[in-house]
C-alpha cells in the first residue's frame, strides 16, 4: 500500500515543471498552423477550460477527505467496478502517452543527432520511464522539486534570447478569424486535458490550507509560461511558425549572443529536454498506477515493465505513421480522453460521500 | 545528506560571502568532474554543432592521427588516471617523486607526443581529476559516476547523459539516510534548511536548527543572541 502523500508545493512544482514541459515542442507549430495570428487565444481557450476542470477535480480531494478515487469507487460501487474503471483509465493514459513520447523522440533525434537509429534513442527513455513508474508517487513528488527549476531556467533563457527579435505586429489583426481559433483549440486539445493527472492525484496530496487555490494558481502560472513562450515564437517567425517543429533549438538561432559565443541555446534546449523526458513519462506513470490497481501485482516491477514494453512496441511499429495516428487521436481518441478529463470529475463531484473515516481500499 | 559533503567547518568561521563562493566552486567542480569528460566525448561523436568554431578547430587539429575513437581515448586516459591514483595511495613515500615524474612526464606528455591520445582529452581528464577532489567525501562515488556517464555519452551521446542523470536524480531523491532525505533541502524543498544549503546565510542569522535532521530542539539561538 502506497502511504506517501505529496505536499501541495510538490503538486504545484509538478504542474509548473513537468506538465508545462509537455507543451513546449510541437504544440506551438500545430496551433499556429490552424489559428495563425490567433495562436495565443487558442492556447488560452484550451488552458482555461482545463483550469476549470482541474479546480473541479481538486475539490474532490476535500470532498472525499483524502481518499483516493479507487477507494471511493470501491466503497460506492464495489471492487470489480473500480477495476473496470481503472482499466479504462489505463487505456486513456496509454492513448494520451503516445503523442508526448513521439514528440520527445523526434525532438531528440532531429535536433541533437545527424544520424541515429530509432532504438538507440527510444530504449533509454523507456528504461527511465520504468524506473520512474516503479518509484511511485515519492519519485514523482521529489523529482518535481528539482525539475521545476530546469523548466523555468530553460524557458527563461530561450525567451530572453528570442525577445529582441519579437515583432508584435505579427499578431495583427486580432480576432480576424475567430473560427480558426476554435478549430485550433480542438486540434490541439490533445496537448491539454491535464485534469486527468489530478484525478489520480486525489488522495495522494496532503490536505493543507488552500491547497486547491495553490495548485490552481500554479496551473495558471503554467498557462502564462506557455502563452509567453508560444507568443515569442510567433512574434519571431510569424506565419512561418507552423514550420518550426522544434522551437527550443530554432527560437534563439538568430540571436546576436549566439553568433558571438556559439550555440549556447542548446544548453537551454537540453534543460528543457530533461524536463520533457519526465513529462513524456508522466502518462505512462499513471497508466502503470492504473494497471497496478487493476491486477494488484505483488512484484512492483511487473506493471512498469509490462506497460513500458507495450508502449515501446507500439512506438517502434508506428514510428513512420505519426500523421495518421495524430489524425486518429484527434478525431476519435479525443472523445474518451475528454470524457475522462471533463465528464468523469463532474460525475464524481455529484457522488454523495458522508464517511470521513479510514479508507477501506487502497 | 548530499549537501553536507559540500559544507566545510571553516565556512562558519569566514565571511559568508567567501563561504558561498567556496561552496559554489565545489558544486561547479563536482559538475565538471562528472559531466565534462562525458560532454566532450558526446560532442565529438554526435553533436559537433555544440562546439564553438574556434574550439572545434583546435580539437580537430589535436585529434589528427589519433588511432583511438574519442570514447576509447577518454577511457584510456581515465584508466591511466585511476592507476596513478591507486598507485599514489598504495606506494611507499620514498618513491612518490618517481611516480609523479612517471605519471606527469611519461604518461602525460609522452603519450600525447606518441599520438596515442590528444592534448584536449588529457586536458579534460586532468581538469576532471582535479575537480573530483574538491569534494573529497564522495570521491569514490564521483569516479564511478564519471565512468557511467562516459559510457552513456560514448554510446548514445547527450541524450544518454540526460537519461542517466534522470535515473540518478530519481534514485537520489527517493533515498533517505536515517530518515533524512538525501537531497534535502532541495528535494523535498525545506525552506528553513536552505539557510545552510549551497548558498548559506550568515551564522548569526541561522536561528533554527535544520528540520531535515529531526532534532527535538528546533531553536539554535534566539534573536538577541541568547541560546
Amino acid at each position: 500500500m502506497e502511504t506517501f502523500k505529496m505536499s501541495v508545493r510538490q503538486a504545484c512544482f509538478m504542474t509548473i515543471g513537468i506538465i508545462t514541459a509537455s507543451k513546449l515542442i510541437f504544440m506551438t507549430s500545430v496551433t499556429a498552423e490552424f489559428a495563425k495570428e490567433g495562436i495565443l487565444f487558442s492556447i488560452l481557450v484550451d488552458m482555461l477550460i482545463n483550469a476549470i476542470f482541474i479546480a473541479v477535480t481538486l475539490n474532490l480531494d476535500k470532498k472525499f477527505h483524502g481518499k483516493t478515487i479507487y477507494c471511493v469507487i470501491s466503497e460506492k460501487f464495489g471492487k470489480p467496478a473500480a477495476k473496470i474503471i481503472f482499466f479504462i483509465l489505463f487505456i486513456i493514459f496509454f492513448l494520451k502517452s503516445y503523442l508526448p513520447i513521439f514528440e520527445h523522440e523526434e525532438f531528440i533525434k532531429k535536433t541533437l543527432y545527424e544520424t541515429a537509429p530509432l532504438y538507440a534513442n527510444t530504449i533509454p527513455f523507456f528504461v527511465l520511464s520504468i524506473y520512474f513508474s516503479y518509484k511511485g508517487f515519492k519519485g514523482l513528488a521529489r523529482s518535481s522539486d528539482i525539475l521545476v527549476w530546469f523548466t523555468i531556467t530553460g524557458c527563461i533563457c530561450l525567451i530572453l534570447l528570442t525577445i529582441p527579435n519579437v515583432d508584435l505586429t505579427q499578431f495583427l489583426p486580432v480576432f480576424a478569424r475567430p473560427e480558426f481559433i476554435l478549430k485550433a483549440s480542438v486540434k490541439t486539445a490533445l496537448w491539454h486535458f491535464d485534469s486527468i493527472y489530478f484525478l489520480l492525484l486525489v488522495g495522494h496530496i496532503k490536505q493543507e490550507k488552500k491547497s486547491t487555490t495553490k495548485i490552481f494558481l500554479s496551473y495558471l502560472l503554467s498557462t502564462l509560461i506557455t502563452l509567453v513562450y508560444s507568443g515569442v515564437i510567433y512574434g519571431e517567425y510569424g506565419i512561418l511558425t507552423e514550420r518550426q517543429y522544434f522551437p527550443p533549438v530554432q527560437m534563439g538561432m538568430i540571436s546576436v549572443a549566439l553568433i558571438n559565443v556559439g550555440r549556447i541555446d542548446y544548453f537551454a534546449a537540453i534543460t528543457i529536454s530533461f524536463s520533457q523526458v519526465f513529462s513524456a513519462a508522466l502518462p505512462l506513470f499513471f497508466a502503470t498506477y492504473c494497471i497496478q490497481k487493476v491486477f494488484g501485482f505483488k512484484n512492483k516491477f511487473i506493471a512498469p515493465v509490462a506497460v513500458n514494453i507495450l508502449s515501446l512496441a507500439i512506438v517502434s511499429v508506428t514510428s513512420d505513421y505519426l500523421y495518421v495516428l495524430y489524425e486518429f487521436l484527434t478525431e476519435y481518441a479525443i472523445y474518451p480522453i475528454a470524457t475522462v478529463s471533463i465528464v468523469f470529475p463532474l460525475i464524481l463531484s455529484l457522488l454523495k460521500h458522508k464517511h470521513a473515516g479510514v479508507a477501506l481500499y487502497e | 545528506m548530499l549537501i553536507e559533503d559540500f559544507q566545510s567547518a571553516e565556512d562558519y568561521y569566514i565571511s559568508s560571502f567567501r563561504a558561498n563562493l567556496a561552496r559554489g566552486v565545489r558544486v561547479i567542480s563536482l559538475a565538471l568532474a562528472i559531466f565534462l569528460p562525458a560532454f566532450f566525448v558526446a560532442a565529438q561523436l554526435f553533436h559537433i554543432q555544440l562546439l564553438p568554431l574556434n574550439f572545434l578547430l583546435t580539437i580537430v587539429n589535436g585529434i589528427k592521427g589519433i588511432p583511438l575513437s574519442p570514447s576509447m581515448e577518454m577511457f584510456f586516459i581515465l584508466l591511466i588516471f585511476e592507476i596513478l591514483n591507486e598507485t599514489s595511495v598504495r606506494m611507499p613515500k620514498y618513491v612518490g617523486m618517481a611516480i609523479g615524474v612517471v605519471g606527469a612526464l611519461v604518461l602525460g606528455e609522452t603519450v600525447v607526443h606518441a599520438g596515442i591520445v590528444s592534448t584536449p582529452a588529457v586536458l579534460i581528464m586532468a581538469l576532471s581529476g582535479i575537480c573530483i577532489y574538491t569534494v573529497p567525501d564522495i570521491v569514490e562515488s564521483t569516479s564511478v559516476l564519471r565512468l557511467l556517464f562516459l559510457m552513456f555519452a560514448g554510446s548514445i551521446g547527450v541524450y544518454g547523459i540526460i537519461i542517466c542523470f534522470g535515473i540518478i536524480l530519481i534514485y537520489l531523491s527517493t533515498i533517505e539516510n536515517y530518515g533524512s532525505p538525501y537531497l534535502a533541502p532541495y528535494s523535498p524543498l525545506i525552506k528553513n534548511d536552505l539557510q545552510d544549503g549551497i548558498v548559506m546565510k550568515r551564522v548569526d542569522e541561522m536561528l533554527r536548527r535544520p528540520e531535515s535532521i529531526g532534532s527535538p530542539n528546533k531553536i539554535r539561538r534566539k534573536e538577541n543572541g541568547n541560546f
